[in-house]
């Protein structure tokens, strides 16, 4: 009995850190219920991709290149032949004992044409939530199709993102499970070639890359980097480095707190203003932007940001003081119908 | 084995819908190899099959990439035609998991420890020395067998299940995949008469991992050779989708296996459950058939056990034996408290 006492407990939901001197030695993983994909429910069919296999794209080129912004590090991506990439959508763990619940709301069922994850963490991997034809998860190579190009680049997730707001401590204590503190978990950056831009989505990233993955990561036109105030993921120092070294024209922070999706202190809890109002900057009043050669060739380490713009509603539960009394609804006599 | 000392896990229970693998501990190290040498391991200049049952082939490219097609499971809906499979795809490790279509027989993804994975894959990706092709088409609506026709399948799955109109259940992409001279296509469950453009665009081809079975339930012995040996002139041909003793459900998802249509042709009933060769032992092939027959790379449980399975056959008075755990809890110096 005094045996069972001293385990960490299994309730879920439980977010008891467990005693660090057995975190690597007994890796305690849970039992899953696998559900697995869904894809087989889904609505559409494969009639773009097939389309865009036969003629190479959707429409005639319009030259320009569209970025939506869905939250997180969640990114649409339309080409200049019609194909939408999708990047990275979000949802809450699968298991609330991994830092209890992050979002006050899900990320919508959306259509996208090809699906990509940069990792297995749940605030990257719900492509379940994808209303897609192909899904390519946590891909690795060169992917090309139609009129873009995507070069997965295996690396690592950041693990000490030297914020002064999450060190290593409070990541232990916000994610006590599991094996947050191994060094090797998996992160796969993407450069995405189109419309003649070279865009990078860097996922969760470490900072540090050995020198192969600079080498592919040159001449950049526009970055998307998980930044903000708090350095949840990237400190702004460590975004400049980053956008410096890659030479990127345009930076656009993702990965901060919003209000109405992310929930507070889950994890993160600043936006990214502070980083932004820094930079040369623009402040985009919507959640899509189009760019092309021509609009970017200007710039250098400018950062658009799109704040709490997506193509989606969020709902903000304002909680003040009502001082109407509602009424009782009076007791409806159901059972009267069957007199 | 000793049943007696087998642990309790200190584990707790989590529904997992979508992406797992964030609790199987993958690790995309030898990806990382392949991205910066190019392989993953000194050239063997030999393609290697595995067979996993139902339609599951994981090829393993001369520079080690090894790339598991289809794997397999119950698919969480029971609408979906009940349960198929009497055994759970086994959690083997893989480099790249490949899916056709989104089918329980083909969508097991989340049963394969491995760091990436393509869906229903259109488009080209290279990684190592493998160049892997998707050419998105559609399913098998009616696959002109005894069994099965269109209106049966239809009414199975009680859902629109041919084009136009059909939805994603309803389609699937062929993969070709080109390794040092290779090209290897699986099919998937791909319909018998794709558009000619698919067929110029796959051309000739060395190996087709098939879903012909006795059966036809996907692919009759008849389309499989049209498809097989006159269309693509495939050299080897590997059949697949049909029924394997232990891993099948009998009344599901193929009924009977695939050794009529393999004597056939030229063939090679395989002892192992992988077979390797290279470009050369293969050349005077011509739609030679290498058919694995309940070969599968793992161990399948069969009822009754037709392998050692390690069960202590002793009397319960030994085994597990009245360990009467709740005395325990026994007052002491009374009977009750």
């Amino acid at each position: 009995m005094e045996k069972a006492k001293k385990q960490s407990s299994p309730v879920m939901g439980s977010t008891r850190k467990q005693e660090r001197e057995h975190e690597h030695k007994e890796m305690v993983m849970p039992r899953i219920v696998q559900v697995g994909d869904v894809a087989y429910a889904q609505n559409k069919n494969n009639t773009r991709v097939i389309a865009a296999h036969y003629y190479g794209g959707l429409r005639e080129s319009v030259n320009e290149v569209t970025f939506t912004y869905y939250g997180m590090s969640a990114f649409k991506i339309t080409t200049p032949k019609g194909l939408e990439l999708f990047f990275d959508p979000w949802k809450n763990p699968c298991d609330p004992s991994w830092g209890g619940i992050w979002y006050s709301m899900r990320m919508p069922m959306t259509h996208c044409d090809i699906g990509f994850t940069t990792h297995s963490h749940f605030d990257h991997n719900a492509f379940e939530m994808l209303d897609a034809s192909t899904i390519l998860k946590n891909f690795v190579g060169v992917y090309d199709f139609a009129d873009f190009k995507v070069t997965g680049i295996a690396d690592k997730h950041i693990v000490e993102t030297q914020s002064s707001v999450f060190t290593q401590d409070v990541l232990q204590e916000l994610y006590p499970f599991p094996n947050v503190a191994l060094e090797d978990r998996d992160n796969t950056i993407y450069l995405i070639e189109t419309g003649g831009l070279r865009i990078v989505h860097w996922g969760d990233n470490r900072q540090n890359p050995p020198q192969d993955v600079w080498d592919r990561l040159q001449n950049i036109d526009i970055a998307i980097l998980p930044i903000s105030d708090d350095g949840r993921t990237l400190t702004p120092e460590w975004a400049d480095k980053i956008a410096e070294k890659m030479g990127a024209k345009i930076i656009i922070p993702t990965h901060y707190y919003m209000e109405g999706i992310n929930i507070l202190n889950a994890g993160w809890g600043k936006s990214a203003i502070e980083y932004v109002k820094s930079h040369e900057h623009t402040i985009v009043d919507t959640h899509t932007i189009t760019l092309n050669t021509d609009k970017v060739k200007d710039y250098n380490n400018h950062v658009f940001y799109f704040g709490e713009n997506v193509p989606f509603e969020i709902e903000r539960v304002e909680l003040s003081q009502n001082n109407e009394v509602s009424k009782i609804p009076e007791v409806k006599p159901v059972w009267e119908q069957y007199k | 084995m000793d049943m007696t000392k087998l642990p309790n896990p200190k584990t707790w229970l989590v529904p997992v819908i979508g992406d797992n693998s964030f609790y199987q501990g993958v690790k995309n190290d030898r990806l990382i190899a392949a991205q910066k040498n190019g392989v993953i391991r000194k050239s063997t200049g030999k393609v290697t099959v595995e067979f996993y049952g139902m339609i599951s082939y994981k090829i393993i490219t001369p520079g080690g990439v090894e790339i598991l097609f289809d794997p397999f499971r119950n698919a969480p809906d029971l609408d979906l035609g009940g349960i198929w499979f009497l055994s759970q795809f086994p959690e083997v490790s893989a480099d790249v998991v490949v899916s056709t279509h989104a089918h329980g027989d083909h969508d097991g993804m989340m049963r394969v420890h491995a760091p990436m994975v393509l869906d229903r894959l259109a488009g080209t990706v290279e990684i190592g020395d493998a160049k892997i092709t998707g050419f998105p088409d559609k399913h098998v609506s009616n696959p002109e067998n005894e069994i099965y026709d269109g209106r049966i399948l239809e009414k199975a799955f009680a859902k629109h299940n041919y084009p136009p109109g059909e939805n994603m259940e309803w389609d699937n992409s062929i993969i070709l995949v080109e390794t040092e001279g290779f090209r290897i296509v699986f099919w998937g469950d791909n319909r018998q008469n794709p558009p000619q453009e698919i067929l110029d665009e796959l051309g000739d081809i060395d190996i087709f991992l098939s879903a012909v079975s006795d059966d036809g339930h996907i692919t009759t012995a008849r389309w499989g050779e049209k498809l097989g040996k006159e269309i693509m002139n495939a050299k080897v041909v590997f059949p697949g989708h049909y029924n394997v003793e232990g891993i099948n459900h009998p009344y599901a998802s193929g009924i009977i296996d695939a050794a009529q249509f393999t004597r056939m042709h030229d063939h090679t009933f395989l002892k192992e459950t992988s077979v390797s060769f290279s470009k050369e032992d293969i050349k005077d092939y011509n739609f030679h058939v290498m058919y694995f027959g309940e070969n599968v790379n793992w161990k399948v449980l069969k009822w009754p056990h037709k392998y050692n399975y390690d069960y202590p056959m002793v009397s319960i008075e030994e085994w597990p034996g009245d360990h009467r755990e709740w005395t325990a809890y026994k007052p002491e110096g009374k009977e009750k408290y």
